[in-house]
């Protein structure tokens, strides 16, 4: 499948990987590609509405809104730089639903290959309870909105 | 919930002792909230998938460990 992915579209994807290095996670979830996108692409999480940063932010308002919920007062610091793997991390289903989804929006923006765009429009058609959905929430972006900015983006630069 | 409290308030203590206690029971704590939780996804109507990418862990895993608890 990587095969079809344009070189930004890998270093998305890679960045996905650091991103979720840098917070302690052990995997990579949709959030992270959203992530990932956002760090490849500055221009595209501009044209959207945001930065790398803010996406970042939003996710880690995330955290500490749902340890809020819980009834939990801590400040989460970062992992311990000797306690992170440098490796690989497995994807959630989510996350391999946009991979894959990112492929049928390649072909339907007849685009020869995927690249972090298509990733990010096919993050925009998440089902609702999808967590990078949630980031974008919290930035109040809307998938209709993302969805014309990023075609718009497309044909500008077409 | 007042251990809970006691080991928020300690978990900047000096004391090792206290502070490996703290990490102790946030992992109790952890659980506690991740088993309540999904049940409560499962009779809203989550998927296993939806439970499994909201934890950051696979649809089986979340399966194998929760099933006894589903409704």
């Amino acid at each position: 499948m990587f095969e079809k992915f344009s070189r930004d579209a890998r270093k998305a994807v890679v960045t996905a990987n650091a991103e979720a290095e840098d917070r302690g996670d052990a995997y990579i979830g949709s959030e992270h590609l959203l992530l990932g996108v956002g760090v490849a692409r500055p221009d595209l999480a501009t044209a959207i509405g945001t930065s790398a940063e803010g996406l970042r932010d939003a996710l880690a308002s995330l955290d500490r809104s749902a340890l809020e919920a819980a009834g939990v007062s801590v400040t989460l610091e970062g992992p311990d730089r000797r306690d992170v793997k440098t490796t690989h991390r497995p994807f959630t289903s989510g996350a391999k639903d946009v991979l894959k989804d990112s492929l049928r929006e390649m072909i339907g923006m007849e685009s020869r290959h995927i690249g972090p765009e298509h990733i990010l429009l096919a993050l925009t058609v998440r089902p609702a309870r999808d967590p990078a959905l949630r980031v974008l929430e919290v930035l109040g972006l809307s998938s209709d909105t993302i969805r014309a900015d990023v075609r718009q983006m497309m044909r500008r630069s077409a | 919930m007042s251990e809970l409290n006691d080991v928020i308030a300690t978990a900047d203590s000096p004391d090792p002792a206290d502070g490996l206690r703290a990490a102790s029971v946030l992992r109790k704590l952890a659980e506690q909230i991740e088993a309540k939780h999904v049940v409560a996804a499962r009779r809203a109507g989550w998927s296993w998938q939806e439970i499994g990418d909201a934890l950051g862990i696979s649809r089986q895993a979340v399966h194998k460990k929760h099933r006894s608890r589903d409704v």
